[in-house]
């Protein structure tokens, strides 16, 4: 046999055809994971966005994510007592976070802000308790470490304002924490009586 | 990319099919060759599609063969019926596809390289060029390699 009569021969494989009903399920196949492969790149995307976002608002912007888990921990909170002592919590944190910061001008606001929640859910006790949810006696005791906390952060922005230049400011939160801590001893004494 | 769908694909399967002799992987392979050539095509563009999709599809014809751990060499005796679309059940169709099945058996029992450069050349028509782009080989040595195989099968048929 001749290489032209092979090469004849071979050129037969060329009638092993897929039929018109294969091309067209492969080239659904193709379609489908190209819509996926779409798909899961803007879904990567978004994420490493929200990611990039998230991660940015903590190094940079630490106040501002801890007021919006401290807002949804209270608001997710079953009963007064637990609201309460969440802000209450929250407050202190935000006051340690704006020591350690060496108490920036720009820090006041959200301690201030932190302040008023802490101030508002303690205001919404119940000084006898509620039944199935917290007693008179948690309730004191939460007024009380408010108290002293109150007391604790008044001391520290005392011996700041005596030693930084920005005083006017300052002073404004500290009026702020002498008012709350007054508000809570005047609760303080009526559990005495 | 639809064009080159409708002017690759068969070709593509084809050549898959008579590298795995199976016509189910054949499928799965013609579809990662057109979405691999796809991800390709999103970044820059292809100077030689046919070339490159039959780069694509051999190398993963490679990794088959690798992931199977051995080379199961094509040159089954039967060739699946789907794919030979003869509509006449008379002799002549009869005697075609025998003719194909001698031809596709024979074409089993020479060596890999020699396969891969006939159905390159004679079956899917790709150029010296092309071949020596897919086989990663000087387009001298692909002659003489075309040269070689046709002689191998010629003994055999």
């Amino acid at each position: 046999m001749r290489e032209r009569e092979v090469s004849k021969k071979l050129q037969l494989l060329q009638s092993v055809q897929p039929n018109m009903l294969v091309l067209y399920q492969i080239r659904k196949r193709i379609s489908a994971k190209k819509q996926r492969e779409q798909k899961f790149s803007m879904f990567a995307l978004l994420t490493a966005v929200i990611v990039l976002t998230f991660i940015i608002t903590i190094i940079y912007f630490p106040f501002t994510i801890n007021k919006v888990l401290a807002s949804l921990e209270v608001a997710i909170a079953t009963n007064q007592y637990d609201k309460a002592k969440i802000a209450v919590a929250y407050a202190d944190s935000q006051f340690s976070l704006m020591k350690k910061n060496q108490f920036k001008k720009r820090d006041i606001k959200p301690i201030s802000q932190s302040l008023a929640l802490a101030n508002t859910e303690m205001d919404g006790l119940k000084l006898m308790g509620e039944k199935g949810k917290y007693t008179s006696l948690q309730c004191l005791s939460l007024y009380i470490a408010y108290h002293d906390s109150l007391e604790a952060m008044e001391k520290a922005m005392a011996m700041e304002i005596v030693s930084s230049q920005d005083e006017h400011t300052q002073m404004l939160l500290l009026a702020e924490l002498k008012k709350y801590d007054e508000q809570s001893e005047r609760k303080i004494h009526k559990y005495k009586k | 990319m639809n064009g080159l769908y409708q002017q690759y694909a068969s070709s593509i399967f084809r050549y898959a099919y008579f590298k795995v002799s199976d016509y189910e992987i054949a499928s799965d392979l013609t579809a990662d060759t057109f979405i691999r050539f796809w991800k390709v095509l999103k970044k820059e563009k292809i100077v030689k599609p046919k070339a490159f999709l039959f780069a694509i599809v051999n190398g993963f014809i490679i990794d088959y063969y690798r992931k199977r751990k051995n080379q199961k060499k094509i040159g089954l005796d039967v060739i699946d019926e789907r794919l030979l679309g003869f509509t006449d059940r008379n002799e002549e169709a009869f005697a075609r596809k025998q003719e194909i099945e001698i031809v596709y058996a024979n074409l089993g029992k020479i060596k890999k390289e020699y396969q891969d450069v006939l159905l390159f050349y004679y079956v899917e028509e790709l150029t010296i060029k092309e071949i020596s782009y897919i086989m990663n080989k000087n387009e001298n040595n692909i002659r003489v390699l075309i040269h070689r195989a046709l002689r191998a099968l010629k003994k055999l048929l």
